[in-house]
């Protein structure tokens, strides 16, 4: 008996991946659209890689959130690559994603049987929102206090109850060090882990119910003699292939950006954020990151406090 | 479609191709890994504050009187300064047939402590106060008959009960595995110790 035959009959390592790699079959159709789904699962990694290096040296309090990042760009080698890479890796992922839903959104993707597909795509996407923005908050520059201020006031914006639950949130009456901390834990631990977990249920979806394609054919109605379906091609070697030459030239595109102009002259990190929180003046030029901005345009279109802010929760 | 109507049995296959494609991605893809794994390790090195720490401090020997013990941090470990009485530093001269290394042949002490009292000057003793067994301080025990029937004084770990007499000299039959360590040092003057810098 083998080595592989010992291991697999106690823990079928080898039978899963030939059961979602060997044998799970995806339209021989899928064009560039179908790359985005597992370049988000390689910037997913690329974020929670760079983001424990990152822990190494951030400190998570007022007086040194933002001095320990300088410290770690300045005197730990390497640390302005990780915070960089960190910083681009969220800008990526949201460019990323918001690709992948484009896709789904031409190809139909929604539609029977994939609703819960899409609708766990949804919730991932804001959760990726709230885990950018709580860690956005992290570095304790201006740009993060005052952005964290007016997302917390939309909370204050919900009738009757909205002050207390923004209270409760930020955990004191003005965003102070205790929001910083708690915003710590939900981007380091709490977001991190449920997103892991819709990430799997977003992949059993999917193999499930396959992927759709651009001609929108349901490959599993035509089946040959052996049930594998006629249109149908093994994802491992023909997709994993082809998915590893859009990493490659997703990985020269993002390697290009964090070493040439990692801020992306302000769209990725703001020049305001270099700048010390300070709770006594917002900066002049006060907007979101780029990945929020349609949300945000909504909310100041909208001359009403409250209508402006359901607005924007259901744009 | 070509590369699947090739896998599906067409008698064209070229498989030495194929496996020299295979290995050169593998091969590559291996370089991209290392490449990569470069800035992470650089990473979790020991930055430049941590050098700035390893700089000499001075100790002032005045307010140390025979039989006293003092800690002194150095490279974030503590530095033992002691004083030994006469009676201790005579004690140390008849070689006690219990100690592991009597004469410092391992290196555990630069070359001017390598002599029977381990040390620059016979009455002071500087040690790393750190047990050579998995680097627990023990603790200074000059009390005869403290630890048990035999015990001259010396240093005792409470976390595995190595011994080491007043020299920091191990004792047969412990875990510790060598006598504790010297650091560097010199004297500036006569009450001015340096730790952490042979004398210039």
């Amino acid at each position: 008996m083998s080595f592989n035959q010992w291991i697999n009959s106690r823990l079928p390592i080898s039978d899963f991946f030939d059961q979602h790699l060997r044998q799970y079959y995806a339209p021989k159709n899928l064009n560039f659209w179908y790359f985005f789904g597992s370049l988000a699962i390689l910037c997913l990694s690329i974020q929670i890689i760079s983001g424990i290096w990152l822990l190494m040296y951030y400190e998570p309090t007022a007086k040194t959130a933002f001095d320990s990042i300088e410290f770690m760009m300045r005197e730990v080698p390497y640390g302005w690559l990780l915070r960089y890479v960190h910083a681009v890796g969220a800008s990526s992922f949201f460019v990323i994603l918001y690709f992948h839903l484009y896709r789904a959104l031409m190809y139909g993707s929604y539609q029977r049987p994939r609703e819960l597909l899409w609708l766990s795509g949804v919730l991932l996407l804001i959760l990726a929102m709230a885990e950018a923005y709580t860690g956005y908050v992290l570095p304790w520059g201006q740009m993060s206090y005052w952005a964290a201020k007016v997302i917390m006031n939309i909370f204050g914006a919900i009738p009757f109850i909205g002050e207390p639950i923004m209270h409760l949130i930020q955990g004191d009456y003005v965003v102070s060090e205790v929001t910083l901390q708690r915003f710590f834990a939900f981007h380091v631990v709490a977001f991190p882990m449920i997103l892991l977990a819709m990430v799997f249920l977003h992949l059993v979806a999917l193999h499930t119910v396959g992927s759709n394609n651009p001609d929108g054919i349901e490959i599993k109605d035509n089946k040959g003699a052996d049930g594998i379906p006629k249109d149908g091609v093994p994802f491992h070697p023909y997709f994993t292939i082809k998915d590893l030459v859009a990493a490659a030239a997703f990985l020269i595109i993002f390697f290009t950006i964090v070493f040439y102009n990692p801020t992306m002259d302000g769209l990725f990190l703001e020049k305001e954020n270099f700048i010390p929180a300070n709770p006594l003046v917002t900066p002049p030029e006060i907007k979101p990151s780029w990945y929020l901005a349609p949300y945000y345009a909504i909310l100041r279109a909208v001359p009403n406090q409250l209508l402006g802010a359901l607005a924007m929760i259901s744009g | 479609m070509l590369i699947l109507r090739m896998a599906m049995g067409n008698e064209s296959v070229d498989l030495k191709k194929r496996a020299f494609l295979t290995r050169t991605s593998q091969a590559l893809g291996a370089i991209a890994v290392c490449g990569a794994a470069i800035p992470l390790v650089q990473y979790l090195k020991p930055g430049r504050e941590a050098a700035m720490s390893s700089l000499p401090v001075e100790f002032d020997l005045s307010g140390l009187k025979p039989g006293d013990q003092r800690t002194v941090l150095w490279r974030g470990k503590p530095i033992w300064v002691i004083r030994r009485t006469m009676e201790q530093v005579t004690a140390l001269n008849k070689i006690n047939p219990n100690l592991s290394d009597p004469n410092s042949q391992i290196e555990q002490q630069p070359e001017y402590a390598k002599n029977p009292y381990r040390s620059l000057r016979p009455d002071i003793l500087v040690l790393v106060g750190l047990c050579t067994h998995l680097g627990c301080a023990p603790t200074f025990r000059p009390e005869p008959k403290a630890i048990d029937e035999d015990w001259d004084g010396g240093f005792f770990c409470s976390c595995h009960g190595s011994k080491f007499d007043l020299a920091g000299r191990v004792y047969k039959g412990v875990p510790a595995p060598t006598n504790l360590e010297v650091p560097p040092y010199y004297f500036k003057n006569d009450q001015l110790l340096v730790i952490g810098a042979h004398e210039a």
